[in-house]
C-alpha cells in the first residue's frame, strides 16, 4: 500500500514539473540563462486556407519558429471574408494582434494610426535594393504625409485571360481574341448547354468583389477609377464607363452566369462550365486541385485589351502599433520575405514573389518549364499597376468601392444608362470628400 | 408628523419591492439604457471604427447625410415592403395553417411537427437551402418554374429589386410562419367550443364562423403576434444579408442592412449610430401607435 502510495506520489511531481516549465514558456540558453518565450498574434486568411496557400504559410512560420525558438507564432485563422471586420473590431477593443495581413487597404490603416512605421525595423536597404515598386512606390504611398514604409509585401500577383484550350477546339477557335468587341463575341460563342463563355462576379450587393472585375476592364482600356494626381475618384472617366458597358453587354447575351459567387464560378472553370475567366496565377493550383483534368487543359492568354497593363497588387504584413513585440514582430515579417521563403512562395503558389532578387533567369526557366502557361505571366509582370492606388485616402477607398458597385448593379439589373449611372456615382463619391 | 411619515415611507417593508426588482432594474439599465445613450451620443459625432478616441462632435451632420442620401427612399421603401410584407404573410400563412391544425384530422400530430420543423432550423441554414433552391441553373424550384413555364432560361431571382425582395420575403415567411401558426393555434383552442357549435346550430356557414367567432376570439393574440412579428421584421438581419447583401443597388438595403453596412463595412460608427436610432425612433412610434389602436381598445372592451 505504502508503495503504491510512494509512486502515486513521485508521478504527481513529475506530472506538477513537467507543466510548470511548460506553463512558465521558458527555456534556458546554453549560457544558462533564461529567455523569454514570446508569443506573436498573427491572424491571416491564408491559415487554414487549404491547399497551396496553406501549405506555404504552415511551411514558412514552421521554419521561423524553428529559427527563433524563442518566438512561437499563434496563428489565427480568419477566412477572407470576415477578416477585415474581425481585424477592425480587434484593433478598435484594444486586443489588436502584433502582426497581420493587409491588401489594397493599408492605407486606412495607417490614416488610423494602427501601424508600426518600419523605417527603424527593419532593413531598408534590403527592400529598397531587391523588391518591386509594389512594395517600394505603392506601399510609401500609404502614409500620404511622410511616406513612411508601414508594411512588407510578402506576395504579388495580377490577373491574366485564363481559359480551357479544348473548349476552344470544341467550338472550333483558333486564337483568343484580341480585342473587348472580340472578346465579347468569343463569350457569346462558347455559351452553350451547361456552359458559359466567361464570368465576371454580378452577385449583386457583393461590392468588393465586384470591383475586381471593374478595375481589371479599366486598366486594361487604359484608365483607372482613381485619378492618381489627386487621389480622387475618376468613375465617370471614358475607360471606367467603356468597362461598365462591356460587362453590360456580356451580362445581358447570357455569356456570364448569375447569382454566383466567385468561389462557385472559379469552380464552374475547373469543370469546364466556364470557359474563360480573367483571374490570377493561383488559379491554376486551385482549379487542379478542384479537377486534375485541369492540369493538361490550362492555357493563359494575351489581354483582348488596347493596353498591356493589369492591376497589380502586392499582400503584405505589418505590425499593429500596440505589439508589445515590434522587433519580434519585425523579424516574423523580414522571414516571410527572406530569399528562401520568397522563392517557396513562387514554387508552391506561383504568386509573384515581391523580392524581385529572388526572380532569377535560371528560376524563370525553371517555372516555365513545369508550366508553360506561367510565362506569360513573367511577361507581363513589369506591366502591373496597383489596383488600389494609395492615393485615394483609405478610409474612403471602402466607399468608393460601394458606390461604384451600387451604380454598376443599377447598370446590370436596373437597365441605366452607364454614362449616367457612372456619372452620378462620381457625383457621390466626390461628395464624400 | 411629517418625519413620522417620511419614516413610515422608508420602512423596510416599503422598501422591499423595490429591492426586488433592483436586480431586473440594473441589467434593464447595463443592456438597454447604456447602450441607447451612447449610441445617441455617437451619433452626433463622425467616430470611425478605428478611431474611436479621436471622434469629433459634428452635431446632426449624420442625420442630415442619412436623411438626404441618394439610398434614402431606397432604404425606406425597402424596410416597409418588408416589414408590411413579411408580417402580412407571415400572419395570413399562420392563420391558414392554423385553421387547418385545429381540425380533427388523422395524422394531425406529425404535420404540426413537420410544419413547426423551419422554425427550429438556423438563419443561415434556412438561407443555404433557398439560395440552392433559388440558384438559376440549379435550383429545384428555377426548374419547376421552368418546366410550368412562368419563367425563361436562367432566371436571376437577385438580379431586380422586385423578385430580390421577393425571395427574401419567401424565406422570411418559411422561417417565421410556424410562429404564427403556433400562437394562433393557441389563440383558437382557447375559444369556447360551444360557440361553434350553437353558431352550426343556428346554421352559420364555416365562413361566418370564422368571422364572427374565430377573429374576434382572436383579436388579443392577434394584437401581440403583430407587434412581435414587426418588431422582429424590423431587426431582421441575417436572412436579408446572406441572400443579397442589401443589393441589388440598395433596393434590399432594409434600416438594419444599411445601419450595419455603414457602422461595420465602411467603419463609420457615427453615421452607422445616426441610422439605429433612426429604427429606435420607428419602432418607438409603432409600439406607441400599436398600444393606443389595440392594447387600450382591448383594455376598455
Amino acid at each position: 500500500m505504502l508503495r503504491v502510495l510512494r509512486m502515486v506520489l513521485v508521478f504527481s511531481l513529475g506530472v506538477l514539473v513537467a507543466t510548470l516549465s511548460f506553463a512558465a514558456g521558458a527555456q534556458e540558453d546554453d549560457d544558462g540563462m533564461e529567455e523569454e518565450q514570446i508569443v506573436l498574434r498573427y491572424p491571416h486568411w491564408f491559415f487554414g486556407h487549404g491547399g497551396n496557400f496553406e501549405e506555404w504559410i504552415n511551411g514558412a512560420v514552421d521554419a521561423f519558429e524553428a529559427e527563433y525558438p524563442n518566438i512561437q507564432v499563434e496563428r489565427e485563422h480568419v477566412p477572407y471574408d470576415q477578416y477585415w471586420e474581425q481585424l477592425d473590431i480587434a484593433i478598435a477593443s484594444g486586443n489588436a494582434p502584433d502582426v497581420a495581413a493587409f491588401g489594397g487597404n493599408l492605407a486606412k490603416y495607417v490614416a488610423a494610426g494602427a501601424l508600426t512605421p518600419l523605417n527603424d525595423l527593419i532593413d531598408m536597404e534590403d527592400v529598397e535594393r531587391n523588391f518591386s515598386a509594389l512594395q517600394t512606390e505603392l506601399i510609401p504611398a500609404a502614409d500620404s504625409e511622410e511616406g513612411r514604409t508601414f508594411a512588407l509585401a510578402f506576395d504579388s500577383g495580377f490577373y491574366l485571360p485564363l481559359y480551357r484550350p479544348s473548349l476552344f477546339e470544341e467550338e472550333g477557335i483558333r486564337e483568343f481574341p484580341t480585342t473587348p468587341d472580340a472578346f465579347v463575341d468569343m463569350a457569346r460563342e462558347l455559351t452553350a448547354g451547361d456552359r458559359y463563355g466567361y464570368a465576371f462576379m454580378n452577385n449583386p450587393g457583393n461590392y468588393n468583389e465586384q470591383r475586381i472585375d471593374l478595375i481589371i476592364w479599366t486598366v486594361g482600356l487604359g484608365g483607372h477609377y482613381v485619378d492618381r494626381s489627386t487621389g480622387e475618384p475618376a468613375l465617370d472617366s471614358p475607360e471606367v464607363i467603356q468597362a461598365v458597358t462591356y460587362l453590360k453587354e456580356l451580362h445581358d447575351a447570357g455569356a456570364v452566369p448569375r447569382d454566383t459567387d466567385k468561389g462557385t464560378y472559379r469552380k464552374m472553370f475547373a469543370t469546364k462550365n466556364v470557359a474563360v475567366i480573367i483571374d490570377g496565377m493561383w488559379m491554376h493550383g486551385l482549379a487542379i486541385g478542384w479537377d486534375e483534368t485541369a492540369a493538361g487543359d490550362f492555357e493563359t492568354a494575351d489581354t483582348p485589351f488596347p493596353t498591356r497593363r493589369v492591376p497589380g497588387f502586392a499582400e503584405v504584413n505589418a505590425i499593429l502599433a500596440d505589439s508589445e513585440h515590434k522587433e519580434e514582430a519585425a523579424l516574423l515579417i523580414q522571414y516571410l520575405a527572406n530569399e528562401e521563403q520568397q522563392r517557396r512562395l513562387v514554387e508552391i503558389t506561383q504568386l509573384i514573389p515581391p523580392r524581385t532578387s529572388v526572380f532569377t533567369d535560371e528560376l524563370k526557366a525553371d517555372l516555365i518549364e513545369r508550366w508553360p502557361w506561367y510565362e506569360r505571366f513573367i511577361a507581363y509582370a513589369d506591366d502591373a499597376v496597383p489596383m488600389d492606388p494609395n492615393e485615394m485616402p483609405g478610409e474612403l477607398k471602402v466607399e468608393v468601392h460601394r458606390i461604384w458597385g451600387k451604380y454598376f448593379d443599377r447598370v446590370l439589373f436596373e437597365d441605366m444608362d452607364p454614362a449616367e449611372a457612372m456619372r452620378l456615382a462620381q457625383e457621390e463619391a466626390t461628395n464624400l470628400y | 408628523m411629517n418625519q413620522q411619515i417620511l419614516r413610515r415611507g422608508l420602512s423596510r417593508e416599503s422598501l422591499l419591492p423595490y429591492a426586488y426588482i433592483l436586480p431586473a432594474l440594473l441589467v434593464i439599465a447595463g443592456l438597454l439604457f447604456i447602450p441607447i445613450v451612447r449610441a445617441v451620443l455617437m451619433s452626433l459625432t463622425d467616430v470611425r471604427l478605428l478611431s474611436i478616441g479621436r471622434a469629433r462632435f459634428v452635431g446632426l451632420a449624420n442625420y442630415v447625410e442619412f436623411f438626404t442620401s441618394p439610398s434614402f427612399t431606397r432604404v425606406m421603401v425597402a424596410t416597409l415592403v418588408y416589414v408590411i410584407g413579411g408580417v402580412s404573410l407571415t400572419y395570413v400563412f399562420g392563420m391558414f395553417t392554423a385553421l387547418i391544425l385545429n381540425r380533427d384530422f388523422l395524422g394531425r400530430g406529425l404535420a404540426r411537427t413537420i410544419l413547426i420543423v423551419p422554425w427550429a432550423v438556423p438563419q443561415v441554414v434556412l438561407v443555404i437551402i433557398w439560395q440552392w433552391m433559388l440558384n438559376p441553373r440549379y435550383g429545384v424550384l428555377n426548374y419547376f418554374l421552368n418546366v410550368a413555364g412562368l419563367v425563361e432560361g436562367d432566371f436571376s431571382w437577385f438580379s431586380s429589386a422586385p423578385t430580390a425582395m421577393t425571395a427574401i420575403l419567401l424565406a422570411t415567411l418559411w422561417k417565421q410562419y410556424p410562429l404564427g401558426m403556433l400562437i394562433l393555434l393557441a389563440g383558437m383552442q382557447s375559444i369556447p367550443r360551444e360557440l361553434y357549435e350553437v353558431a352550426e346550430v343556428d346554421g352559420a356557414s364555416a365562413l361566418q364562423r370564422f368571422r364572427y367567432i374565430t377573429l374576434p376570439g382572436l383579436r388579443y393574440i392577434t394584437s401581440v403576434l403583430l407587434l412581435l412579428l414587426t418588431i422582429w421584421h424590423f431587426g431582421n438581419f441575417t436572412i436579408i444579408w446572406l441572400m443579397t447583401q442589401g443589393g441589388p443597388a440598395d433596393a434590399t438595403a432594409t434600416l438594419t442592412i444599411f445601419s450595419y453596412l455603414h457602422a461595420f463595412k465602411l467603419s463609420r460608427i457615427g453615421y452607422g449610430a445616426a441610422i439605429g436610432v433612426v429604427i429606435l425612433c420607428i419602432a418607438l412610434f409603432i409600439t406607441v401607435l400599436y398600444f393606443r389602436l389595440f392594447v387600450r381598445s382591448l383594455q376598455q372592451e
